[in-house]
């Protein structure tokens, strides 16, 4: 197919879309977008079924939170495949976003400290989707972001999670 | 020096004669007729790009002061550009490697060297065509809108002389692993068949994943601020992706304040100069790499290259319906027109599906919905009608073999249609998807997650089937038009001595034939509209029918009598 055809082909694709777009709907003529303002921690879970007590240093504006490194066996998947039970430490972070109306409600959830990868202290294919445990292969010191992804200045929140081993 | 530059210059015009029909040079009238044409075109080209420049200008899609900024004009170019880079990749393998007139001009006086570059030459003034056809009015009419300084068009005639040099030269670097490539999947039809499910699983993977990340409600009015600001971030990273080509740009634009006053400074040249570096450097790397090559593959004999097959027995057809057999039989060798069947059958009713997840995210109006089912017979139409082109040469690429056709002892008409028969089935089949998924699309929506089955109104549903026998009865009739164009004005001596992808202005007037028809076709539908749109279907119906019936007159018509004097 030559190039003009393909270029002409996506010009009535896109434009079709267009058109329809803003020809063609119900007379809203205009739509509030409500951005994610605020994005808290409400509950940290850990497989070991202690509780967790969340601080926040007003002064450089983050939460934190020491717990206890109590391993449980996990199982994973090694590099061949295989299911292996290992000692790990599973962290499951519960949080929310304010206002419930945010027109895009996604956020964005990242490890700033220890850069990646490797994550170490957590394990290598770390998830951090909503839900999902942050698993501790080791004692150590974790920073994680959550950005609202609705705008570039939207709402943040840090939190330092200070694994460490029971005296 | 001076005797290598005439022995190039005899080369390239000798080459240049061969492929183009440069006869009308012959008179005056017939040149001014031709440069005129020429002036025309590119001036409805421009005007193309104005008025989508202009509307988009005057809805401050990209920007809210009225202007456009340079990376629109980038994301364009770096698309061409990219395109142009692969076909001079196809085509420079084939040219340099692969065409027959290279063992003819071997022979000639004149060094390898000489005949090496020639090629180069050629493929270099057939890109400055094309981008004077295409890339300049898009350059020329962004300058129009943005009101560039006067001096921009000569310097963009200037750089077009430059920017069409950079595909050659990378194709003529990269054609030589793609050589090697094309030569080792050639020899592995299982790797073929890989290859081609691999990319298909590829494409259909991308295009559930784009739909799946469809938002549930657009509502592209009430969200403006947010889609503003999501065009303008894809903008700026698709400049930052393709840096270079937004350093070509800005070389071209100067920037999208600049080129109203500073259009040419020292950075401009600097861009410059880096570009005519690399274009040395990768002619260099092509001249010391690929010119061996192109010399053993050229001078290597070919008759000794045909792999023996087991012999078969020979089948006996029924007369009449051995040029259908025989046809399909030559077609489905080739992998490149399976693939392409596939892509025929396929990426319509992916587009339809694709168009109807975007159109059910948006609360539409009446009018709107009069407007989706428009555009769905719209684009089904386009895509359909697309694939037809090709056929506008389909005769004439087999070259001198068109002549043994003729002495066949049957009527010709039977030869002709076997050429078409096959895409007139993939037509039928794609129509067919392409309708159950329209039908498909609206019969199942997802509401929060999860897909509901709504009951169709009737007369929607015989819309729906009307919309798919009006595309079928539209594509057969243009592909018999397709093919009515080759018949009465074929480019045989062209494809028999060329051995490059010959641009065919056959296929040049398939296109906006089929364009006109699908719009004319949507139009129709769109403003024939009686009460209902049901009974504009049905007079669109009427004149479809009356189309393939005058189109197929015509064809068996000039074949019984133009097709053996021609």
């Amino acid at each position: 197919m030559k190039k003009s055809t393909v270029i002409v082909l996506l010009v009535v694709f896109l434009g079709s879309v267009l058109v329809v777009g803003i020809f063609g709907m119900q007379a809203v003529p205009w739509q509030e977008i409500v951005y994610v303002d605020k994005i808290e921690i409400t509950n940290i879970l850990t497989s070991s079924g202690k509780d967790v007590d969340i601080k926040y240093n007003e002064k450089h504006n983050y939460y934190y939170a020491f717990i206890y490194y109590e391993p449980v066996k996990v199982t994973q998947l090694d590099e061949e495949g295989n299911t292996v039970e290992v000692d790990a430490f599973e962290v499951t972070l519960v949080w929310d976003y304010s206002p419930k109306n945010a027109t895009n409600n996604k956020v964005k959830v990242s490890i700033v400290e220890p850069a990646s990868p490797p994550c170490d202290p957590l394990t290598d294919n770390a998830k951090l989707g909503r839900g999902d445990p942050i698993v501790f292969r080791r004692a150590g010191n974790v920073h994680l972001r959550y950005a609202a992804a609705d705008s570039a200045t939207g709402a943040t929140l840090d939190i330092w999670l200070y694994v460490v081993v029971q005296p | 020096m001076k005797t290598y530059l005439r022995n190039l210059k005899t080369l390239v015009v000798m080459q240049l004669r061969d492929k183009l029909d440069l006869s009308f040079i012959r008179s005056v009238r017939s040149t001014i007729i031709k440069v005129m044409l020429a002036i025309i075109k590119l001036a409805v080209v421009i005007v193309v790009f104005w008025g989508l420049f202009t509307v988009c200008k005057m809805l401050s899609v990209f920007r809210p002061f009225g202007y456009i900024p340079d990376t629109v004009v980038n994301v364009l170019f770096t698309l061409i550009q990219l395109m142009s880079i692969i076909t001079c990749t196809v085509g420079l393998t084939k040219t340099l490697y692969m065409t027959a007139d290279n063992k003819v001009l071997l022979t000639l006086p004149v060094s390898s060297t000489n005949v090496y570059m020639s090629k180069l030459v050629l493929y270099y003034i057939f890109e400055l065509k094309k981008n004077v056809g295409l890339t300049l009015p898009l350059f020329v009419a962004y300058g129009i809108v943005n009101n560039a300084v006067w001096y921009y068009y000569p310097w963009m005639l200037f750089c077009f002389l430059f920017i069409s040099l950079v595909p050659v030269a990378i194709g003529a670097v990269i054609s030589i692993p793609a050589l090697y490539v094309g030569k080792f999947i050639a020899r592995f039809k299982w790797l073929q068949a890989i290859l081609v499910l691999g990319a298909a699983s590829a494409v259909t993977y991308g295009l559930i994943y784009v739909i799946g990340i469809i938002p549930a409600n657009i509502n592209i009015m009430g969200q403006w601020g947010y889609i503003y600001q999501g065009i303008d971030k894809f903008l700026n990273a698709f400049a930052n992706v393709f840096k270079p080509y937004y350093y070509l740009t800005l070389m071209m634009v100067g920037g999208t304040l600049r080129i109203r006053a500073q259009l040419v400074q020292g950075d401009t040249f600097a861009y410059w100069g880096v570009m005519l570096a690399c274009v040395v450097a990768l002619i260099g790397i092509s001249f010391l790499l690929a010119k061996p090559l192109f010399v053993k593959m050229a001078s290597k004999q070919f008759e000794f290259d045909k792999r023996t097959s087991r012999p078969h027995r020979n089948r006996v057809h029924r007369r009449r319906l051995s040029p259908f057999f025989e046809s399909m039989q030559m077609d489905l060798r080739s992998s490149t027109f399976v693939i392409g069947a596939f892509i025929q059958l396929v990426l319509p009713a992916i587009a339809i599906l694709l168009l109807n997840r975007l159109y059910a995210a948006m609360n539409t109006n009446y009018s709107g919905q009069v407007m989706t089912k428009t555009f769905n017979l719209l684009v089904m139409l386009v895509m359909t009608l697309a694939f037809n082109n090709t056929y506008a040469s389909v005769y004439s690429r087999e070259g001198a073999a068109r002549n043994i056709l003729k002495t066949r002892p049957q009527k010709p008409v039977y030869t002709l249609f076997g050429r078409i028969a096959f895409r007139a089935m993939v037509i039928v089949l794609s129509t067919v998807a392409v309708t159950v998924t329209y039908y498909l699309a609206q019969s199942y929506r997802v509401v929060d997650g999860e897909t509901v089955q709504i009951a169709l109104d009737s007369v929607f549903v015989k819309e729906i089937v009307l919309m798919g026998v009006i595309t079928l009865i539209v594509s057969e009739a243009h592909l018999l038009w397709c093919a009515d164009m080759d018949l009465m004005n074929n480019f045989a001596d062209q494809y028999q001595t060329v051995g490059v992808q010959f641009d065919s202005p056959n296929e040049r007037n398939a296109t906006i034939v089929g364009f006109l028809l699908a719009a004319l076709f949507a139009f129709l539908y769109y403003f024939l509209s009686d009460r209902g749109t049901y009974s504009s279907l049905v007079k669109g119906l009427v004149i479809a029918v009356a189309l393939i019936v005058a189109r197929v007159y015509l064809f068996i018509t000039r074949a019984r009598l133009y097709f053996v004097e021609k």
